[in-house]
This record gives structure tokens, sequence and C-alpha cells, in this order.
């Protein structure tokens, strides 16, 4: 049991890395990145192609990084420059084709994927690797959570919740805020493909369809319930997404009036509804960023 | 069967003119189906101002009724693609009700995301109800019909005059109708519209249905050609993209231009490339429209 859930943990930390970097440009800019998953598979691929033929084991997740990171330029360029539902439109169709790319390729491993990865903590004892591996990635998420919190608390945050707000009057200030909603996407993306090449190092074989496109939408369901805060994007990811997962095995336990596979689709129902329902009603989510100067001057000091 | 998504040719043909021209039908059979999506898409597009992400799964909604209606209960094909057809037009309106009537007024992106949760609600729904195997009509299997130098499958011809019929339909409805010239106007100047004394509520409303009827059409035809499966709209989403960028958002003629060009691309990309990577061709064209011409050929 403990295992489980440390496991459990384990994933839940991977997927609240994945939150904070779509955090970022949803919550905080506004950017709709409908193919999130796949910034998170060049991230696996690449570092476990990586250290499959001989890197170290610490480059491989930086390097899945930066490419993850560089790979969303394009992206960005292409379609940052027209409005908003482009960036959905484009990266969806960039996830189908990583997708497509990884199912037939040779040196991917097309649908049987990479096995062997180097896992984390390799040389530790079986019994306390997990809590090693666990503790990496705990830090990791503080890292992140620290960085992005003064990256938003800057003049800079400032100016990418305006760009949400309201990309003509930024403009119109002039501020180029193409530029800044492409760094947006290629610091969220890059926080994705850290989190996949560490995800690839954990499980130690990936395949494509553990980067299937509605991973994206968990990922996107999690951070739209806990709120654009950084505390409510990690929050709300880890737990959506390991409700969503741990769910999944539910059938063992023979205590539904359905199938398994009808249980996955009972699921996919909710998290739509879910959706729908906080559009609606709580848009903002549950624990939405307030913008707090850190020297109150007076009463001008609000959000 | 079937070469609308997955598939290649059904005849290899002979030389390299034969070649082309065989995949360039059916990447016209592919095109017309892709055609009637994208005019569902881009008709919402152009009045609700937001890419329907639950266009795919509308689509296959259609076609499992359609499943349903003929193979289950025994109806003929026909008869049972035009119930499904109405059902989901009727299915659309009640989502337009539940899901986006009441963000009225809410920024554009947060309608787009609730399309995202009716796309995934609407496919637990068919996965719950249809299960995930793969499903077909049943259709006899007929022999090719000869034109000249190109092979056409009946059905093929079926699909591609049914789409057209259906377009001729849509084009009467909305360049001659009245409620079609108040479409429009929605679609061109809201604001307008409404101090003309247009009731946008109602216009807002036969728009999605028109958009579901039609959406509804090119899952019952996209049936007849390749299996039924859950995923079934969702792969046709990006070439539905493709279609209405190239085109222009919120242009019909630019839709269905942009739908036969996207199409026939895909299919005869197959005589070079692996005909997986179709959806990387309709991916190219997206790309470079945007690159290009990121307003389409035909915006206004």
């Amino acid at each position: 049991m403990a295992d489980y859930l440390v496991a459990l943990l384990m994933f839940g930390a991977i997927y609240a890395l994945l939150g904070l970097g779509l955090n970022l440009q949803w919550g905080h800019t506004g950017l709709v990145n409908l193919g999130f998953v796949a910034f998170f598979a060049v991230g696996a691929y690449t570092s476990a192609l990586l250290t499959l033929r001989g890197a170290p084991l610490v480059v491989g997740p930086a390097v899945g990084l930066v490419v993850a990171g560089l790979v969303a330029y394009p992206i960005g360029r292409l379609s940052l420059r027209l409005t908003d539902d482009y960036l959905a439109i484009v990266s969806f169709g960039f996830a189908q084709v990583v997708q497509v790319l990884i199912i037939n390729s040779d040196w991917t491993g097309g649908n049987n994927g990479l096995t062997g990865i180097t896992r984390l903590f390799r040389p530790f004892d079986i019994e306390v690797r997990p809590y090693l591996q666990l503790g990496l990635v705990l830090v990791l998420v503080v890292i992140a959570l620290f960085l992005l919190q003064r990256l938003t608390a800057s003049p800079y945050g400032r100016l990418l919740r305006a760009i949400r707000d309201s990309i003509d009057a930024v403009d119109s200030l002039g501020k180029n805020s193409s530029n800044y909603r492409l760094a947006t996407l290629m610091i969220g993306s890059a926080l994705a493909g850290l989190a996949g090449g560490i995800y690839a190092h954990y499980i130690g074989y990936i395949s494509p369809d553990q980067f299937d496109s509605t991973l994206s939408f968990f990922v996107f369901t999690g951070i739209v319930i806990g709120g654009s805060s950084h505390w409510g994007a990690a929050v709300g990811t880890l737990i959506f997404v390991s409700l969503m997962e741990s769910t999944r095995f539910l059938g063992d336990f023979n205590i539904l009036p359905v199938t398994d596979s009808q249980f996955a689709q009972v699921r996919l129902l909710l998290v739509g509804v879910i959706l729908i329902l906080l559009m609606q009603f709580r848009r903002q989510g549950l624990w939405p960023y307030r913008y707090r100067r850190r020297t109150s001057r007076g009463p001008h000091a609000d959000g | 069967m079937g070469s609308a998504l997955d598939g290649g040719p059904r005849l290899p043909p002979d030389g390299v003119a034969e070649t082309l021209l065989q995949f360039s039908v059916s990447g016209i059979v592919l095109g017309s189906m892709v055609a009637l999506a994208s005019l569902g898409l881009t008709l919402i597009w152009g009045i609700e101002g937001f890419p329907n992400i639950a266009q795919g799964d509308i689509l296959t909604l259609a076609a499992y009724l359609t499943f349903t209606f003929s193979a289950g209960l025994g109806l003929p094909l026909g008869l049972a693609g035009v119930i499904a057809i109405g059902l989901t037009a009727v299915a659309v309106l009640a989502i337009y009700f539940l899901a986006f009537r009441p963000l009225k007024g809410a920024p554009l992106v947060t309608l787009f995301v609730a399309s995202i949760g009716v796309a995934l609600a609407l496919r637990g729904v068919i996965g719950f109800v249809w299960g995930t195997e793969l499903h077909n009509y049943p259709l006899t299997v007929s022999r090719d019909v000869s034109l000249g130098i190109v092979h056409i499958n009946p059905v093929d011809l079926v699909v591609v005059l049914s789409a057209t019929t259906l377009v001729a339909i849509l084009y009467v409805f909305i360049y001659k109708t009245r409620i079609g010239t108040e479409m429009r106007a929605v679609a061109d100047v809201p604001q307008l519209a409404r101090v003309s004394g247009i009731n946008s509520e109602r216009v807002l409303q036969a728009a999605w249905l028109v958009a579901g009827a039609v959406t509804a059409t090119a899952g019952v035809l996209l049936g007849a050609e390749i299996d039924v499966d859950p995923q079934l709209g969702w792969n046709l989403l990006l070439a539905m993209f493709a279609a209405t960028t190239l085109g222009g958002v919120g242009s019909l003629p630019g839709a269905i231009i942009g739908a036969v060009v996207i199409g026939i691309a895909m299919d005869v990309s197959t005589v070079w490339i692996s005909p997986t990577y179709k959806v990387a061709v309709a991916f190219l064209f997206l790309a470079l429209v945007l690159l290009v011409r990121p307003r389409g050929l035909f915006a206004k």
C-alpha cells in the first residue's frame, strides 16, 4: 500500500509539473495549448533516446527540457500573431503529427516504444529508490513553483496577465505581446519537456499510448479546477489527474456496476461535464491567482 | 474497404497519370465528407466566433446512430441515415442550450474550453453506449464502376452525390431564405444585425441546428466509407481545421473548396508517403496557410 501511495504521489508530482507549465500558458497568459502532451512526449523521448545512447542521466531530462522549449518556437511563431484559437488548432495538429511520427518511426521503437531506459537512482537499493525519486520530483516541483512565482510576481508576469485580459490594450501600450506570448509558450512547454524526461526515467518504459491526447485534457481540467495560482494549478493537477489515473484500477475490485472500459468512458464524460460546469459557474477555478505586492504602499495595494 | 482516412486506393492502376487521377478521385470522396464537416465548423466559427472542438464527436454520434438504426433495428440504410441526421441535429441544439447559451457574453476562449468539455462528454457517452470496438453498416460489397480510366465504387458515388446535394440545399437555405440572410448578417456584424431587428437568439438556434445536421451528414457518409469507432470524427478534426482555415473562417464556399483541396492532397500524398502520414499532410497545409495567408482564400 505504501508503495502504491508513493507511486501515485510520484505520478501526481509529474502531473503537477505539467500543470505548472500549462498554467503559465493558460492561467496567466490565456494561451490554449491543446497539444501540451506532445511537449511532454518530446521531452520523454529526447531524454530516453539520449541516455539509451550513452548520455549521462542528468543530461537527458535537461536536454529534453531545452528541446521541448525549442519545438514550441515554430508552433508559436506560426499561430501567435493570429487570434487565440489558432494556437489551439496548431498545437492540436502538432500533437497529432508527433503521435503519428512516434508510432511510425523506427528510432522511436514505433508502437512498441522504448524499453530499458535508465531508472533514476539506479545504484540505490530498490527499497529506498522510490523515496529518492519522489524526493527529487518534489524538489523539482518546489523549484518550479518558486521560479514561476518570482516570474509572475515581476512586471513581466503582470504584463502576461494583461495580455490574457486584453491583447489589444497591451499592444496599444507599445508592448509586443506576440513575443511575450511566445516566450510563455516556450517556458511552459520546456517544463513539460522536463516532466517528460523525469517520467521516462521513472517508469523506464515509454510508448505512444502513454502520450494520448486525453492526458492534455486531464491536465487542462486539473488546472482549470485549481485556478490560475501556481499552487492551485499544481495541487489541482496533482489531485485531479491522480484521481483519474487511480480510478483506472477500480474495476479490479469488482465494486463497480459497469465494466472496466465503460468506466473509462464514464470518467471521460465526467471530465467533460466538469469542464462545462466550471466554465459556467467558476471560470477562475478554486484558487485564482492573486497578485500581491511585497511591500504595501498604502491604499493602492490590491490585486 | 474504404480509403477515406487510413487505407490506400482500391485498385492499383498502371501509369503515373492514372495513379494520380485515381487517387484524386478518392481524394474528392474524402474531400466531400470533410467539406460537409467543415461547413458545420465554419458556420459556428463565423457566427459564434470560436472553433467548436466537439465537431468531430458530433460527426461520430451520427455514424453510430446510423449504425444502430440500420444494423440494430433493421431499417434501410438511407432511412437510418436520415433519422440519425435529425436526431443528431436535435442533440446539437440541446448541447447549445446546455453548454453554450449560458456562456453568452463570456470571453470566446471560455466558449472554446466549454466545447472541449462537450467533446469529451460526447465521446464518453458514445463509448459508454456503443463500446470501443469497430462497427460497420450492413452494406453489401459492390464492384467498382469504371468511368473511362478511373474506377469508382458505387458507395463513393453515393457519398459524393449526397454531399453535393446537401451543399446545394444549404446554399439555397443560406442565400435564398430569410433566416439564412439573417444568419449571414449576424455573422458579419452582430451589433448591426441586432439594431436591424434581427432576433439573434433565433438565428443562433437555427445555425446550431443546421451546423448539426450538416456535420451529422458527414458522419453518416463517413461511416459508409470506413469502420465506425469512437475516434472517427476526432481523427477528421485536423482536416476540418485545415480546410476551414484554407477557405477562410466563416466562408461557406471557402470551406468546400478548402476541403476538396485538402482531401485530394491527403489522398494523392499516399502515392509517395505512407497513408499514416495523411494527418501530417493536413497539418502541413494548415501551417502553410497560416504562414502565407492566415485569413484564408476567401476571407471577408
